[in-house]
């Protein structure tokens, strides 16, 4: 009897024991271990945090050579002291793991194809893909290369010790609270892993070619009609570099007669690509159209809006330079910033710098590809993704000198004949981290140029402005010198005739200093106008935001930093000014019922701005995307993926060739003129708008609820997110908020004696969401309203701001 | 009076240890201490259960309070618990709980090597 009570007691202990220490999964809920999560001296509750910052004042850390000074101001930005780059980069791992080390590991693990093993399952096609198309591969190669480079490895190392000073400081009670809901640990850090992010950055700003999409449709419709509804210079456009600029290069471009031809191959599903809407906007105004006579610069980068926010804010000051801005976690380098002398920022330049070439294999084996001729040699690799709590997934790529095969029989090609080849600039080496250094340290104009010719990928519009009142644009990056509508298309691989012939030299790239207008802008726009010496092609380039700004920034004189805080939150959407009195137009009035007459009327009196709370904001977007889909139903409905038209091309193609074959319905009988369209759009607008009502039932139905707009927690946990924001702005306009979208930072430099600037971003400088500077910025940004940045230049600077300091000792 | 030392017993020596080991430490404690100081099965229970559930609630209404419940009110939606109060009833109850069992087990272990009085004297 004694035996069994001790039995039954002990087995109870056991079983709550193992109950509570282990994670458990319920259909497709996990529970994190309770008791370890639960108790309050490890668990969550020691995430909670009272005070933005209470870490000890002093630390000490191997490695380090000279103590570093960090002052953090009441907006949590910390101001890093140090003798020199070495001990800087440290500290700055310190730092940022200290604030963001879920964040870190997470874009890291996503980008090398390694979410499953914290997921599971259920990630296993994103890594997959990452993995195909070369991510982890390219920054194994990268860092091999800049193995070589004293000056980078010296950075990285750093860093990867900063981090790992932190990482080895803690224990499980210490862990971000993303370790502990999802049960695991972070691990090291390495060099290799901040190359990573470059990747992860490039292919966030890369990829959205429609190579795949641009020869299906010409397969089906043929180049003439192509050329009409993507062509590569629409009408009226307004490009980055103005018409004054005048190329006065000879290019140096292989001689070959233009080549349309393509490689058709079926394939059913893509990978996956960026949303169309991810861009920026960039602006330095200079001395000539200032109030204060000194250079202006601005600039909102949009990006996948998250929490933790994708940017940190930094200050960096050594004997040798002071320099303050936004860095991306995982990496050291300020993207975005000034110092003393210049600032600069930068917005995605949209180039095709992805293409496609498919392969012949010469048998099942896959050990040889057929090139000018002859039979080169495959190289296969092998990569394994672990998945938690299931089996490993291995997948061979077959790697050519394009690039790796990423659609074939074993990923998203269901014809065993289909073999894609991969040709991404972001493969290539390439030294940004050597940018970014320098321009740190840059005292003037020249400085800059040298620079940025380090930036490769992904390319950029590099904006400047400087203490003297200049200004400039770069459009930066590697391109490729191609012949009209390379790469437009699937290539033949089997060729060196299709192949990328060499680069632009970077002097023949794009760039403009001290325009007359007084001004630099850009919003994704087309780099140049079609005078360019060399062929430019894009799938995806923007027509609003850009007119918006130039408008705005040619009509004001003796600008002061409000003008420019208002136009990054302008609203208003030249799409909508120049499509919906098309609409309106052409709709047939009699026959509405009230509920249809007062639609009408809060778009006939609308002035396109989109403000949160109209309604007529909400009811145009409705309207426009019912009308694109009657208009473009070959496109949506056809059973292979075709390009979508750009917005700007569609209006252009209503008001200029009413009579075109595709305004027609395919699915009716009857031929539809855009007329027909534009009434049919709208009663199903009247329809859309009733069900939105239905379903939000005593809502208003307005800019801001019909868009929802959310920044999300990387895990889309929405205890952890800030979700339906009260915002204005849409894709199309400077204030480029949509569903997940949008100014994922603004800043604005007015670069007089003193330096002063403003800045805001949708998040906050910590990471954890038990703290209260988790989102201390998000409201001001929702408002359009900007914190002053402390610019210090000696550590006893800004005391009145001053929250806590922080000082690195060696050890 | 048993009863107290015991409990007190769990509670101090919970107190000093607990911050520096995982949270399993708590069961050990109280099966320990349930060897050493030996009651009826109804207190080697209780005396874990209320000392560390009650060492767990002071200390989980302690940082709810001292973070104005900011990250308590996150997860207690997060687990669709439907308030503060409930998540920290809750982690109370799982210390006290697991305590309360440990506390149970070693008495009955050291049960296992209690002689049986003999009936003759």
């Amino acid at each position: 009897m004694k035996f069994f009570k001790f039995f039954i007691a002990f087995a109870i202990s056991c079983g709550l024991f193992y109950l509570l220490n282990n994670r458990l999964q319920l259909e497709s809920v996990s529970i994190p271990p309770l008791g370890k999560f639960l108790n309050p001296y490890e668990g969550f509750w020691q995430n909670a945090e009272s005070k933005a910052i209470d870490g000890p004042a002093n630390i000490s850390l191997e490695g380090l050579e000279k103590e570093v000074i960090i002052r953090y101001d009441s907006n949590l930005i910390p101001h890093i002291f140090a003798e020199n780059e070495k001990d800087l980069y440290m500290a700055s791992g310190y730092v940022a793991a200290y604030h963001r080390l879920w964040q870190l590991e997470l874009v890291t693990h996503n980008a090398a194809g390694r979410l499953s093993e914290i997921i599971g399952k259920r990630t296993i096609n994103i890594d997959r893909e990452q993995k195909r198309i070369g991510m982890l591969w390219s920054a194994q190669k990268v860092l091999n290369e800049w193995k070589k480079n004293p000056q980078i490895m010296e950075m990285l190392n750093s860093y990867s010790n900063g981090v790992n000073s932190y990482i080895q400081s803690l224990s499980y009670k210490d862990y971000p609270i993303e370790y502990k809901i999802l049960n695991y640990a972070p691990e090291k850090w390495e060099p290799l892993k901040s190359a990573l992010v470059l990747k992860y950055m490039s292919k966030m700003l890369t990829i959205g070619e429609d190579d795949i999409e641009n020869t299906n449709f010409v397969k089906k419709y043929g180049l003439e009609l192509f050329n009409q509804i993507y062509p590569d210079f629409p009408e009226g456009i307004d490009p980055i570099i103005p018409e004054e600029k005048i190329w006065d290069f000879t290019p140096s471009f292989r001689e070959t007669e233009t080549d349309t031809s393509y490689v058709f191959v079926p394939i059913a599903k893509t990978i996956s690509k960026q949303y169309p809407g991810v861009g920026s906007n960039n602006w330095a105004v200079g001395s000539t159209k200032t109030k204060s006579g000194n250079a202006y610069f601005s600039n909102d980068m949009h990006l996948n809006m998250s929490l933790p926010a994708i940017w940190f804010v930094v200050q960096y000051h050594t004997p040798e330079f002071n320099v303050y801005g936004h860095i991306l976690p995982g990496t050291p380098m300020i993207i975005q910033g000034f110092n003393d002398s210049i600032a600069w920022g930068m917005t995605n330049a949209k180039r095709d710098i992805v293409d496609w070439y498919q392969i012949e294999l010469k048998n099942k084996y896959r050990n040889e590809y057929l090139y000018d001729g002859t039979w080169l040699l495959t190289k296969k690799i092998v990569d394994t993704i672990k998945v938690r709590d299931a089996e490993d997934i291995i997948d061979t790529i077959v790697h050519t000198h394009h690039g790796p095969i990423v659609y074939d029989k074993n990923f998203l090609a269901e014809n065993p004949k289909v073999n894609l080849a991969m040709r991404w600039l972001a493969h290539d080496v390439s030294y940004e981290p050597l940018c970014f250094t320098q321009l740190a340290k840059a005292h003037n104009y020249e400085d800059f140029k040298k620079a940025i010719r380090h930036f490769s990928c992904p390319p950029q519009n590099l904006a400047f402005a400087d203490i003297k009142g200049n200004v400039a644009i770069h459009v930066q990056g590697k391109f490729p010198v191609k012949y009209p509508n390379q790469g437009k298309f699937i290539m033949d691989g089997s060729t060196s005739k299709t192949e990328w012939p060499g680069y632009i030299s970077p002097e023949h790239n794009p760039q403009i200093f001290n325009p007359t207008r007084g001004f630099v802008s850009s919003a994704n726009q087309h780099p140049v106008d079609s005078t360019y010496p060399y062929y430019v092609y894009s799938d995806n380039n923007e027509y609003y935001r850009n007119r918006r700004i130039n408008t705005v920034l040619n009509e004001k004189e003796s600008m002061v930093e409000d003008d420019l805080m208002n136009l990054q939150n302008d609203n208003y959407s030249i799409f909508a000014e120049e499509l919906l009195p098309v609409l309106l137009d052409s709709l047939d009035k009699s026959n509405l019922s009230e509920n249809d007459r007062n639609i009408l009327s809060v778009l006939e009196s609308w002035n396109y701005e989109y403000n949160p709370l109209l309604a007529a904001p909400a009811y145009f977007e409705i309207w426009s995307g019912e009308f694109y889909k009657l208009i473009w139903d070959e496109i949506s409905r056809s059973d292979i993926p075709l390009p979508y038209p750009s917005s700007y091309q569609t209006v252009w193609l209503i008001k200029n060739e009413p009579d075109f074959e595709f305004f027609d319905i395919d699915s009716t009988e009857q031929k539809e003129t855009i007329n027909d369209l534009i009434n049919l759009s709208f009663k199903e607008t009247i329809y859309s708008i009733s069900d939105w009502q239905e379903e939000n039932e005593g809502e208003q139905l307005t800019r801001a609820s019909y868009f929802h707009t959310d920044v999300m927690h990387y895990t889309r946990i929405p205890q952890f997110s800030a979700m339906d924001l009260e915002v204005g702005g849409s894709g199309d306009a400077v204030n480029a908020n949509t569903y997940r979208h949008g100014p994922s930072e603004r800043i604005i430099i007015e670069m007089g004696n003193p330096i002063k600037a403003w800045h805001t971003y949708p998040g906050g400088q910590s990471g954890n969401p038990g703290n209260p500077h988790y989102k201390h910025f998000l409201a001001s940004w929702v408002n359009g309203e900007y914190f002053p940045v402390f610019y210090y230049h000696e550590p006893s600077d800004h005391e009145e701001a001053t929250i806590f300091s922080q000082t690195l000792n060696p050890q | 009076m048993k009863f107290i030392i015991k409990l007190l017993l769990i509670l101090i020596a919970a107190i000093f240890i607990q911050p520096h080991t995982p949270w399993w430490s708590v069961m050990l404690i109280a099966f320990i201490v349930s060897i050493v100081i030996k009651t009826n099965w109804f207190s080697s229970f209780s005396c874990g259960f209320l000392a560390i559930g009650g060492l767990w609630l002071f200390m989980a209404i302690k940082i709810d309070q001292q973070t104005d419940s900011i990250l308590t009110n996150q997860i207690a939606s997060l687990f669709t618990i439907n308030g503060a109060t409930y998540l920290i009833l809750i982690s109370a109850s799982i210390g006290a709980f697991a305590a309360g069992f440990a506390g149970l087990t070693g008495h009955a272990f050291i049960k296992l090597f209690e002689k049986k009085k003999s009936p003759y004297y």
